[in-house]
């Protein structure tokens, strides 16, 4: 098999999760874990910080999931955004993923993806809180994605926010 | 003499020995950094709030988040939360730039955003409550008023608390209320509620303590203990034009402030 033919590997990991920390662009509603933290690695970031919304704190959650085993149900089900990218060249993805969603100082996202999408150098596997104009929603196989020019992106949710990540052409 | 303070110290002691381990922690009076006014009203919130089966809570809420470093600004959101135990909940969360709803059936959690016309479903456990937990856990969404709903699925809260005074009477949109101020290690939150035959919680607030701008949550609200719900509220029928994307899992990432 042609490894490079295989442009993106989709693994399933059950035991790993995504920390798409601070990745929220407005969360008045309830994101108390996700805005904070995720940001040591990059250099401009806006402090995320949101007040809590409740006084259970996530240790108390984590283990009534824990003990309930509840964690795993759906894990096969879930988008595993922390793919494996072109294995050969050994480009890791599965990180914090934090490259692409610096906030202005007001707290907006000041990422956006491009039409060109890849072929613009937009990595696969690069999360934007924003897609660029003139984007198509196509339904593939099942999937939804967005096309924006040739650059194609895959929506999804995190937390309660929509994300886009940079794919290959569906075929 | 010796005899009365014999006696006096026997019923005490009874006293003492009848009540749980919990409450004798409690029953230290106004100076402590627990008084029992406090847990006692505390409780009959909570006791009340157990017997509940069907309600639905209206609330408007404001967050604190931190800009420009650190600015406080505040996001505001109205939320209605219809709930039938042990297993439906719907929320409809209207907020700054999102306007979302949650289903849940006892089987599945789907959410749906009105903009983006973009909804996901995902497999939940069988009870609200696990179901609030496991969404916290996965996707880190925490539902509005989650802790009033997991009180009324039975949680209990206590352990928590390090400190707990009872401020006074307050009135929140006129309805007289007692005012509580509780702490815990890593928020402090106030609750004021109800006087009367319904003891239920008005008014909200938490102070996240373990952020250096200590930002607060205000959420005011309005209860109905007999909505008409029908049970389709429950189950999400998509509209016509949405389309269903994917959760991605996320981590329940510790409450502590990544930049201290």
């Amino acid at each position: 098999m042609n490894q490079r033919s295989a442009r993106v590997v989709r693994r399933i990991r059950p035991a790993f999760v995504v920390a798409v920390a601070a990745l929220l662009v407005s969360g008045s509603t309830a994101i108390d874990a996700q805005r904070r933290g995720g940001g040591a690695r990059a250099g401009v970031r806006v402090n995320q910080n949101v007040s809590r919304t409740s006084v259970r704190s996530n240790q108390t959650v984590n283990r009534n999931v824990t003990a309930n085993r509840d964690i795993d149900r759906n894990v096969n089900r879930d988008l595993n955004v922390n793919r494996d990218i072109d294995i050969d060249r050994d480009i890791d993805f599965d990180r914090d993923i934090d490259i692409d969603v610096d906030y202005d100082r007001w707290g907006h996202p000041i990422a956006r993806g491009v039409a060109g999408g890849v072929a613009a150098g937009v990595a696969l596997g690069t999360t934007v809180a924003l897609l660029p104009s003139g984007c198509s929603t196509i339904v593939v196989g099942g999937v939804a994605y967005s096309q924006c020019g040739s650059g194609w992106y895959q929506p999804y949710y995190s937390g309660t926010t929509v994300q886009y990540v940079v794919v290959s052409a569906p075929r | 003499m010796k005899l009365t303070v014999l006696m006096l110290s026997l019923c005490v002691a009874t006293v003492m020995a009848q009540a749980p381990s919990v409450e004798r922690s409690y029953a230290a009076g106004r100076d402590a950094p627990i008084d029992d006014r406090a847990i006692v009203t505390l409780a009959r919130m909570t006791d009340f709030l157990k017997m509940l089966n069907t309600f639905r809570i209206s609330s408007e809420s404001s967050r604190d988040e931190i800009v420009d470093t650190d600015m406080k600004v505040q996001k505001n959101a109205s939320n209605v939360m219809s709930v039938r135990l042990p297993d439906r909940l719907h929320a409809h969360v209207r907020g700054d730039d999102r306007d979302l709803e949650f289903f849940y059936n006892g089987r599945t959690l789907t959410v749906f955003s009105h903009e983006k016309n973009y909804y996901a479903s995902t497999p939940a456990p069988p009870t609200i409550s696990r179901t609030l937990d496991a969404t916290r856990a996965r996707h880190g969404i925490v539902m509005p008023l989650a802790d009033f709903i997991q009180m009324a699925a039975g949680e209990d809260f206590k352990q928590s608390i390090v400190g707990a005074g009872h401020i006074g009477t307050s009135r929140i949109d006129g309805v007289e209320c007692d005012h509580l101020a509780i702490r815990q290690a890593d928020v402090d939150w106030q609750v004021w509620i109800e006087k009367g035959a319904t003891p239920l919680p008005r008014k909200l607030v938490i102070t996240t303590k373990n952020q250096p701008t200590q930002p607060q949550y205000v959420a005011t609200l309005e209860w109905d203990l007999s909505p008409g719900i029908d049970d389709s509220l429950f189950t999400f029928v998509p509209p016509p034009n949405a389309v269903r994307i994917m959760f991605a899992r996320t981590k329940n990432r510790d409450e502590s402030p990544a930049n201290p």
